[in-house]
């Protein structure tokens, strides 16, 4: 099979007649809101020596948690030593476009996971480090395709994709990098960032910092403490830190958005109101998707300034 | 005195050592100069990381009202002024309610 141009994706025709054993099942919503459904997916592409292929024939939509942690999978899978697996490719034509546009068949085989995607798309990127360019270009790109975007806009969502690429590149320890997506949906007129990453996980970076009161919390109020309570942070030493996550809260509930952290055996969902703690499976490592409507308005600014 | 940002910390203004590097200099400068200015010289930022540890944090140590006397903010683009305000304004609080964990 020839390579494919540039945003073409490689479908896999010999998977189609696969036997249903060497097949792993999507779930139907490959989303934030099925991540238990989709971490049990990944769990078995990590593990599985003997699988063929993962059957997305089902799959109605994909969201950016949803492709960041099946990429991770794959990540994973490759560095176990098992074998690339093809894609049967999903009937939906939209679950068909999004892979499309988020380079997704880069990520299934060893021979082009690490390829940069082409300069100006919003194609998912594996990152091993914090490029500042990338979260400069990303920002313009998505506020370009929107024309008559302000620039808060463009300046939020690199903000947001800053302090969330530091947060894994600083206390992640994650040897597969991190796999990072930023999308603009037209029709709610919403960004969702996601970035999942195959490090320590949040809880037992927190606890063994030994900040007192985390040590006996359970995984979730750990993530809530991290995400809510300023001054916590995993840094080394004496380090500051500990406003990433806070802020990050603050901007993307004002509007009229959501958080959703995968951390361990937790996962939270922060809204303006109480944090949610749905039933969730055990992930190695953290996956955080931001949903917001930038253009939302937002409360006046507070009267006391500095500068 | 005028510090540019962009002389000090290099092409790289993302991280917490970036941003160390930009409040050393004003450290460097606080007793020597009777007014510092700091010219960002409209380049983003858009990191709180870089601006809490290069200037926010001097409110741990300073009064709101010392910071705002000695340094000059030049040049800095509007959300970046939000975010720097809100952070100094945090760690006055954080100093104000000794809450702040060294």
């Amino acid at each position: 099979m020839g390579r494919p141009e540039a945003g073409q994706i490689r479908w896999y025709p010999e998977a189609v007649s696969a036997p249903s054993e060497s097949l792993i099942q999507l779930p139907t919503r490959a989303t934030v809101e099925e991540s238990f459904q989709v971490l049990n997916a990944c769990e078995q592409i990590e593990r599985l020596g003997k699988v063929l292929a993962i059957d997305a024939s089902t799959t109605t939509m994909f969201g950016p948690m949803g492709v960041a942690l099946l990429a991770l999978a794959l990540a994973r899978r490759r560095t176990a030593g098992l074998p690339d697996l093809t894609l049967r490719k999903p009937e939906s034509g939209e679950a068909r476009r999004y892979l499309e546009e988020v380079g997704f068949s880069r990520f299934l085989t060893s021979e082009h996971a690490n390829e940069n995607p082409s300069a100006g798309t919003l194609e998912m990127r594996h990152l091993f480090q914090l490029v500042p360019v990338y979260t400069e270009q990303m920002a313009r790109l998505i506020a370009d395709r929107v024309p008559g975007t302000p620039e808060e806009v463009s300046y939020l969502i690199q903000l947001c994709l800053n302090e969330l690429l530091q947060n894994v590149f600083e206390h992640a320890e994650s040897k597969e990098g991190c796999f990072v997506l930023a999308r603009w949906y037209a029709k709610t007129r919403s960004v969702r960032i996601a970035v999942a990453d195959g490090g320590v996980g949040i809880p037992a970076a927190l606890r063994r910092k030994g900040i007192a009161g985390l040590q006996r919390r359970n995984d979730a109020d750990v993530v809530i403490e991290a995400v809510t309570r300023r001054g916590i942070t995993s840094r080394l030493g004496t380090k500051q830190g500990g406003f990433g996550l806070k802020l990050l809260r603050e901007a993307v509930t004002e509007r009229g958005g959501k958080i959703v952290v995968l951390s361990s055996t937790a996962k939270v969902v922060f809204k303006r109101a109480v944090p949610q703690k749905p039933k969730s499976r055990l992930f190695r490592g953290t996956a955080i998707e931001l949903d917001f409507r930038p253009l939302a308005p937002t409360p006046a600014p507070r009267a006391e300034e500095v500068f | 005195m005028e510090l540019k940002v962009a002389e000090i910390c290099g092409e790289s203004r993302v991280f917490r050592e970036d941003g160390l590097k930009l409040r050393r200099e004003i450290e460097r400068q606080w007793s020597r100069a009777e007014v510092i200015g700091v010219d960002f010289q409209n380049i983003r930022i858009a990191s709180a990381s870089f601006l809490d540890e290069g200037i926010a944090v001097l409110g741990l140590m300073l009064s709101v009202d010392e910071i705002k006397r000695k340094l000059k903010i030049r040049n800095i683009t509007e959300p970046d002024r939000a975010l720097l305000n809100h952070l100094i304004l945090s760690r006055a609080r954080e100093r104000n309610a000794g809450t702040h964990m060294p």
